[in-house]
């Protein structure tokens, strides 16, 4: 079956990746770096990783982040999934259905505006908590629009069965509905977790004086690339790379042949 | 009629524009094998969904054993659906899909057990009680939507299509299947279908509909041979119907002859169709006499014929144009196509045929 070499497409393929990958690659190497420079290699250290974890302002940026991240997930998954339900079964509105995604379609800029002038007409003081609503704007529509998909190729003749059999409609949701959506669910709220930790524009915006991680980065970054930013960025491009793992983990089928909620009798 | 569990006053539903269940009543017996008939979207799921609980009525109720049903909940009425898809639940196995409807009733775990189990037998899915449904066949699956409903042993079970989705083979086996089955467990069935086989194998009663309205409720036997109207003779089975005039005390055929035949009522000088089976109709040889008995006699050409194992049927054409339908046991004889023949009708197989109100 052998495919005749073709020496340039293989070059070209491996630029390709260079380029995708060599800039990562530098710094998670430079990230152990024993030198002060960020461009001479001096020998394998863990000091900027010490140095991290000593850090309290980025360990409290960290922290700060992770609360707005895992509100803001909670808010947008019960908000957005109820709006599915909505959307999906209450409605034939196509102004309303369309009107769900535009928060996603919005530039960031200008969510970050209106939402700084929002906070000011109601003279709410920016902080952690202005950060949460505004990621709970475009995490509702986020989840909602996922959920919604999983609604969507669920036969509701099977929650009728429920109720046929003898259970009520809420005890049929938490048994029935919730199970079969699930997935949904769960791919939302990391999608808007995700997206939520590495928000800079929007929190920029309406954090007030709270710093975020990534305001803390960017802060960071203004004196100078020192090691220890590349500690930062190796330690977060671990957690991410947890997070999809965890994600596909989740969300894959269980079983050569599971079945998927929604899937009819051929 | 034994006691009724079932009976349906004057039900009346719209969607919109279209009119679901125009005036529907029925009575359905204790034990009874009843199937509701009628070509698609005459009303037979609008029917079934109104006494399971699941679509309310615009006029109208709905009683069990006596008890108007009014607006009560799906789970508050002792009645089970067999849904068209199954519904089953896909991410329980098959003991958990059947269990669901005992745990609601709170009962003790070794009734429940004892129960699922009982059931699992009766419809032979012992073996695949740890499946999944996703892991199921067709067949399978409807099996377990059966038990899942069996088991709680309502007073009436609602089966919406329940054989559509399974292939020509497995669908005749299984309407005998249904059939042994509801004896066994003694409960009133109400099957929803559109295949006149299907109702005529399985049911001891029909509802025909169309048009959200009932044309006649008549065991298979009497709908077969007794059909109320035209649209009914031609959907139960085939049948030869041929255009005529009602008379004082019975029906003309132009230019044959005139015979009396009870004509329910259709004014002289109306249009009143006959209709008459094919395993009624009589091919003679063309010079033969007709037998006594018959009303018309007529010549006509043999079209096609065709022996098909236990039968023989025939196609002829007289000599206005008409085909008349004829089937004849293994061992008539079978005619050549092309030759002359005399069909011959006998009074006693004649059906008057008003146009029904539909
Ligand atoms: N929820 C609904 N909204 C609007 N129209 C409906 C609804 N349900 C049924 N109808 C209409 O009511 C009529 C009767 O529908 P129904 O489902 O009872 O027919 P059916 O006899 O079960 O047909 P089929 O054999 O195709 O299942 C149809 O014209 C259908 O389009
Ligand atoms: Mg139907």
């Amino acid at each position: 079956m052998g495919e005749p070499r073709r020496p340039l497409l293989a070059a070209y393929m491996g630029a390709l990746f260079a380029f995708l990958y060599l800039p990562i690659a530098i710094l998670v190497v430079l990230s152990f770096n024993d030198s002060k420079l960020a461009t001479v290699w001096r020998g394998f250290s863990l000091r900027w990783y010490e140095e991290l974890f000593r850090d309290t302002e980025v360990l409290l940026s960290i922290r700060t982040t992770l609360v707005i991240a895992i509100a803001a997930t909670l808010l947008s998954i019960l908000f957005g999934t109820l709006l599915a339900f909505g959307i999906e079964r209450h409605t034939r509105s196509p102004a309303l259905e369309n009107g769900i995604y535009l928060p996603l379609l919005i530039p960031d800029v200008v969510t970050g505006i209106g939402l700084l002038s929002f906070f000011a007409t109601i003279s709410l003081p920016l902080g952690t908590t202005t950060v949460i609503i505004a990621h709970s704007v475009w995490g509702t529509a986020f989840a909602a629009a996922i959920v919604r998909t999983r609604l969507r190729g669920f036969d509701r003749s099977v929650e009728e069965a429920s109720l046929d059999l003898g259970v009520r409609e809420v005890p049929t949701f938490l048994r029935i509905t919730l199970p079969a959506i699930s997935p949904g669910i769960i791919a939302a709220a990391l999608v808007v977790f995700t997206l939520s930790i590495d928000e800079f524009i929007i929190a920029y915006f309406t954090a007030g004086q709270t710093v975020t991680f990534p305001i803390q980065v960017y802060s960071m970054i203004r004196f100078g690339v020192t090691p220890e930013i590349n500690a930062v960025a190796t330690v977060m491009l671990l957690f991410s790379m947890a997070l999809i793992v965890g994600a596909y983990l989740i969300a894959r089928p269980r079983g050569p042949r599971a079945a998927r909620p929604g899937e009819g009798p051929a | 009629m034994s006691h009724a569990v079932i009976a349906i006053e004057g039900a009346r539903k719209r969607f919109g524009e279209t009119i679901a269940l125009d005036g529907v009543s029925l009575e359905i017996a204790e034990g009874e094998f009843f199937a509701l008939l009628g070509p698609s979207g005459c009303g037979k799921t609008t029917l079934l969904r109104a006494i399971g609980g699941f679509a309310g009525l615009d006029q109208g109720r709905i009683l069990l054993d006596g008890a108007d049903l009014g607006r009560s909940r799906p789970y508050e009425r002792p009645v089970n659906m067999m849904f068209q898809s199954y519904a089953l639940f896909p991410h329980m196995r098959v003991r958990d899909n059947v269990a669901y409807g005992l745990r609601a009733e709170r009962l003790p775990r070794d009734e429940i057990d004892a129960r699922v189990d009982e059931v699992l037998g009766v419809v032979g899915l012992h073996d695949l009680a740890d499946r999944r449904p996703g892991q199921l066949s067709g067949g399978q699956r409807q099996r377990v939507a059966l038990a899942r409903a069996i088991v709680k042993r309502p007073r009436v079970l609602l089966l919406d299509e329940p054989l559509a989705a399974l292939d020509r083979q497995l669908r005749q086996e299984m309407q005998i299947e249904l059939k042994r089955l509801q004896h066994e467990v003694g409960l009133t069935f109400v099957v929803v279908t559109h295949d006149q086989e299907e109702a005529m194998t399985m049911a001891d009663r029909i509802a025909v509909m169309r048009s959200g309205r009932i044309l006649q409720v008549a065991t298979p036997r009497d709908l077969y041979r007794h059909p109320a109207d035209r649209f009914v003779a031609s959907f139960i089975g085939t049948m030869n119907i041929l255009d005529g005039v009602a008379t004082a005390d019975g029906v003309r055929l132009d230019p044959v002859g005139e015979v009396r035949l009870e004509a329910f009522g259709a004014a002289p000088g109306a249009p009143l169709a006959v209709g008459i089976r094919p395993d009624d109709v009589i091919l003679l040889d063309a010079d033969a006499p007709p037998p006594p008995g018959t009303a018309f006699a007529f010549p006509a050409q043999v079209e096609t014929t065709v022996f098909a194992g236990s039968q023989i049927h025939t196609l002829v054409r007289d000599t206005q144009g008409r085909a008349f339908a004829a089937t004849a046991g293994a061992g008539g004889e079978q005619r050549r196509e092309g030759s002359a023949c005399v069909v011959a009708l006998p009074l006693a197989a004649l059906v008057a045929l008003p146009e029904g109100s539909a």
